[in-house]
């Protein structure tokens, strides 16, 4: 601080604007810390709250006697680690070999709709493909002559396959995502031209030169799939095996049984999977670090390389699937969601207008509920991360230090919602929820959603806010001597597009939200995402259908929206070409 | 005029009603009587613009836009808010209900109106959690008749006590689809041996609903009453047999048949509604359900082919009665108890049991209707796949509702992989 007090006026507002940062953060991290404190007593038998007010171990001696918790734990354990080593080569394969190719491009287009997709749409798509009866059987049927479905595991199988398939579907392009954002800033086209000139082939180059400075930009992303992973608990209820389930799963029954001496088992099982967690981003570390002492040879050996083609035609068929299963399975929502009649192994159905009619009244007011929570959270979002960003930004001119400490802190706190398991910390915070009382109003939902929208949003702006040229906003301020006008009139406009993906990513966001919506509403507020998932005890496909269209389709039209602000504006009443794009 | 008529009578009762709240008042404490002596008309006035949060399992289209019917009934005619709160399972509101209490939430509570039988309501009942005595006073009431439904008024073995009014009757059913039966040439089993016997022929094409779900545990307990040399021990209290030498049948039979059953008895669908998908693809042969009309009602929405019909065990299958419920905490009473009155009521019940819309059998029994209030039942069509009363045959009584939650404890420790 001293260093700051000696230049008069400018210091204090470096301070102020410090604190005012710092008091942002503490707002947003409390509600997880205090969600995971609020698990921990009760975890030894502390709940007073449920009326337990002795300390004991009995709940983890319950927790070690349920059946099959080994296998439960192995099944989470096995589904998320790979499911994230998956979607990590596939991510690396697909930006080695198709980075400044025109096949690249074709792969940005997809990264938005498949990153926008909620996991519970894309889910039922997927299963109505795989499923024994999908439409896989049903090609295959026609050729084969089946006449009943065949007695495959091709949904909810027991060794996590369909949910592990979900998951890398999700998770590719968000990596890739990450992954292009990192490549941006490394000099890429420099070390490919000059391992080319040493007659490496590109696949060994990105591998052996650009892997070793691009993972360590990527570890929290890497960390945050594997976090999510885990503790995901809407997938796996679509998808996932269900006698035993994963151990998300079993905590949420655990939470849901009428004996609340099962809350307390509850607590200790959300403490086991935050372990849980932790270990496996441990391992994960611990394994990057040997992987990096041990391939030190491997990377100075100057082998130039073999199978580069082989592994790139491999990545590009992958990822050609990836996106074909995305196809089909919005396809399939779109035609059951029409369907009148559609038996096995029949490929054409009897097609009605019934399931939207009968869906339509009882979907509004989930639709209401989901635009009014997921528009409110994501402009806070935004209007938060504007906020932190300019805050940082200001810290970083007064001095470089204290700016790199304060947006170092910052990163960080936002990475902590995504790094611990929901399930842990939003099970403390529905504690804490019932013991004010504050269920089941939709501020309190908005709020919950807000500790992932925000994060999505800071991370996603935070780049574009780095590049952004200073220049421009000290010519602004020369001109207009007015430091709002100069940010709106100028910066705002820089910055006009970054901004409208990320209001569309918070958006996408906030649809997606299962665990948040269903603590914080106490069955009150009602989205499209808690009625889908609902929807899957009744296995009504054709009500699935109408839920996961509905579902897919929000995100979509708010991607639309801002593509279509980032390009137009309104002059004068009508339409006009924005000035930058 | 209508209108005049119903006014006058309401500032008449309100008048008695303010006389007989006065003397309460002087006897004793009101409110713990307040159930019991709140004339009718009064608690109808006060329901007025209320607002009521339904929580009922939501899985079901047909039930769903019965309660959708319901909701513009009782906000025409009472001006109530009702809200369905669609929930995958009645266990969580009870632990929610619970968990208020705990924590202190005595009024505003989150639940008013809870879809409810078996353990969960001994469960709330036990933990003090429900409102009332107040069923037995609604006027609709008249209309069920203990002596010819016993089942409406003891829940699995446990008194309603007036906590709860009965909604709907259940009895298990199976469902098979005769097409395709007749090009495999086969018959439905009518017993728990031939259902092993008939597994063993269609390897991979026999399932259950994955317990705790509510039929799958019926089921369960369906095998149980039959496999059991004693069915009479269930239904005492399970602390009151040996549960051990009771329930050993029932695991040598589950032994055999599992390895039988559809993915070979690894995995399970989540419940008895998920099994309809895959019967009307072939995927499974057999089906089940608590409601016996479900089969026409499913016909009749697109779900199931028009050749589907539905059969029971020769020595009977078993029957209960689901209920409605007011938690203690809830702020709308008046309107829970307005609602719970309308959908009691003759009009309600016809068109529940009509099997276009749910097909639920009513609890009001005949001989207590009047000749217009019968011919709405005697209107309604049976359905293509609902049998006659005859054909339902006996209906074996639940086990008492402690059995359930051990059950399925044993059933977890045995099957789960």
């Amino acid at each position: 601080m001293s260093p700051l007090l000696k230049s008069g006026k400018w210091v204090s507002s470096g301070a102020v604007s410090s604190l005012l940062a710092l008091g942002l953060l503490v707002l947003f991290i409390l509600p997880v810390l205090a969600g995971v404190g609020s698990i921990m007593l009760p975890a030894f038998g502390y709940m007073p709250v449920l009326g337990f007010e002795t300390f004991s171990f009995s709940s983890w001696q319950m927790l070690l006697e349920t059946p099959a918790l080994i296998q439960m734990l192995g099944l989470s354990l096995w589904t998320s680690a790979s499911s994230t080593l998956l979607s990590l080569i596939l991510a690396f394969g697909v930006i080695c070999f198709a980075w400044g190719t025109p096949f690249w491009h074709k792969v940005q287009r997809w990264l938005a709709p498949l990153m926008a997709v909620p996991h519970v749409a894309l889910a039922f798509g997927v299963m109505f493909v795989l499923m024994p009866s999908g439409l896989m059987a049903r090609l295959i049927a026609v050729f084969a002559g089946w006449s009943f479905p065949p007695d495959w595991q091709t949904v909810q199988d027991s060794y996590g396959i369909s949910l592990i398939l979900l998951l890398v579907i999700k998770e590719t392009p968000f990596l890739i995502f990450m992954m292009a954002a990192a490549v941006v800033q490394l000099p890429v086209s420099d070390t490919l031209r000059l391992g080319g000139s040493l007659g490496y082939q590109s696949g060994v180059i990105w591998l052996k030169l650009i892997w070793p400075r691009l993972y360590p930009m990527i570890r929290l992303p890497v960390y945050t799939v594997l976090a999510f992973s885990i503790s995901v608990v809407d997938v796996a209820l679509v998808i996932g095996p269900a006698n035993p389930p994963t151990f998300a799963v079993q905590i949420l029954q655990w939470i849901y049984d009428p004996d609340l001496a099962n809350s307390l088992l509850a607590a200790s099982g959300s403490v086991l999977l935050l372990l849980l967690v932790v270990s496996v981003i441990g391992v994960f570390y611990l394994t990057e670090w040997v992987m990096s002492r041990l391939l030190r040879s491997w990377l100075v050996n100057g082998h130039r390389g073999r199978f580069s083609i082989f592994w790139g035609s491999l990545s590009r068929k992958a990822w050609h699937g990836l996106v074909m299963l995305f196809l089909a399975g919005g396809s399939a929502l779109l035609v059951w969601s029409f369907v009148w009649r559609w038996r096995f192994p029949s490929l054409w159905p009897d097609w009605s207008l019934r399931s939207w009619e009968r869906a339509w009244d009882c979907m509004s007011e989930p639709i209401v509920n989901s635009l009014l929570i997921g528009v409110t959270a994501t402009l806070a979002a935004n209007t938060i991360s504007v906020i932190l960003l300019e805050l940082n930004d200001f810290q970083q001119q007064q001095s470089k230090s204290a700016g790199k400490w304060l947006s170092l802190l910052t990163r960080g706190a936002m990475y902590i919602p995504l790094l611990l398991p929901q399930m842990t910390f939003l099970f403390g915070v529905q504690l804490l929820l019932l013991q004010w009382g504050a269920e089941g109003h939709w501020l309190t939902v908005t709020g919950l959603h807000l500790l992932f929208v925000l994060p999505y949003c800071f991370l996603g702006l935070s780049g574009p806010w780095q590049h952004y040229d200073q220049r421009h906003s000290l010519q602004g301020l020369l001109l207009s001597r007015s430091w709002l006008k100069t940010f709106v009139q100028v910066k705002l406009g820089v910055l006009w597009r970054p901004v409208m993906a990320s209001l569309a990513l918070g958006f996408a966001v906030s649809i997606a939200q299962y665990l948040p919506t269903l603590f914080a509403s106490a069955g009150r507020v009602e989205t499209v995402t808690t009625e889908a998932v609902s929807l899957v005890s009744g296995g009504n496909r054709r009500l699935i259908g109408v839920y996961g269209l509905v579902q897919m389709l929000l995100p979509f039209i708010f991607y639309v929206m801002a593509f279509f602000l980032s390009y137009w504006t309104i002059k004068n009443g009508c339409f006009a070409r924005r000035l930058n794009s | 005029m209508k209108k005049n008529m119903s006014s006058i009578r309401t500032w008449s009762k309100k008048a008695t009603s303010a006389l007989i709240m006065a003397t309460v008042a002087f006897i004793g404490s009101a409110s713990d009587i307040e159930a019991k002596t709140v004339p009718w008309q009064e608690i109808v006035e006060q329901s007025k613009g209320q607002t009521v949060y339904f929580n009922a399992w939501g899985g079901s289209e047909q039930i769903n836009d019965y309660i959708d019917w319901a909701t513009d009934q009782v906000e025409k005619r009472y001006g109530i808010a009702l809200k369905h709160v669609k929930v995958s399972d009645t266990s969580s509101v009870v632990s929610r209900v619970l968990a208020e209490k705990v924590a202190g939430r005595k009024s505003n509570g989150t639940v008013d109106l809870v879809w409810i039988n078996g353990e969960n309501f001994r469960s709330m009942k036990q933990n003090g959690l429900l409102f009332g005595p107040f069923a037995e006073d609604l006027p609709s009431f008249q209309g069920v008749d203990p002596q010819e439904k016993p089942t409406t008024v003891l829940d699995f073995g446990e008194p309603a006590d007036g906590l709860e009014a009965p909604w709907g009757m259940a009895q298990l059913v199976f469902i098979y689809d005769t097409d395709t039966f007749s090009r495999k040439q086969t018959t439905p089993p009518a017993n728990a041996s031939e259902l092993l016997e008939f597994a063993r022929k269609h390897k991979g094409r026999v399932t259950y609903p994955l317990p705790p779900d509510f039929v799958g545990t019926t089921f369960l307990k369906q095998l149980l009453s039959e496999l059991t040399p004693e069915p009479g021990v269930l239904l005492k209290p399970v602390s009151e047999a040996d549960f051990d030498a009771v329930t050993s049948p029932l695991w040598r039979y589950l032994d055999e048949l599992h390895p039988l059953l559809w993915r070979e008895g690894e995995t399970f669908p989540a419940n008895n509604l998920a099994l309809t998908p895959m019967l009307d693809d072939g995927e499974i042969l057999l089906s089940m359900t608590f409601n016996p009309a479900y089969a026409s009602s499913a016909i009749a929405s697109g779900e199931l082919p028009e050749t589907v019909r539905t059969y029971v065990h020769d020595a009977g299958t078993l029957g209960n009665t689901h209920f409605l419920a007011i938690p203690f905490n809830s702020d709308s009473t008046e309107a829970a108890q307005v609602v719970i009155n309308f959908l009691l009521s003759p009009e309600a019940q016809a068109h529940k049991a009509n099997p276009d819309v749910w097909g639920d059998p009513t609890v009001l029994s005949m001989s207590q209707l009047n000749g217009i209030e019968r011919k709405r039942f005697s209107n309604l069509p049976l359905g293509p796949a609902t049998l006659s009363p005859e054909a339902l045959g006996k209906v074996l009584p639940e086990p008492h509702s402690s059995w359930v939650a051990e059950l399925e404890e044993a059933w977890k420790a045995r099957y789960r992989q």
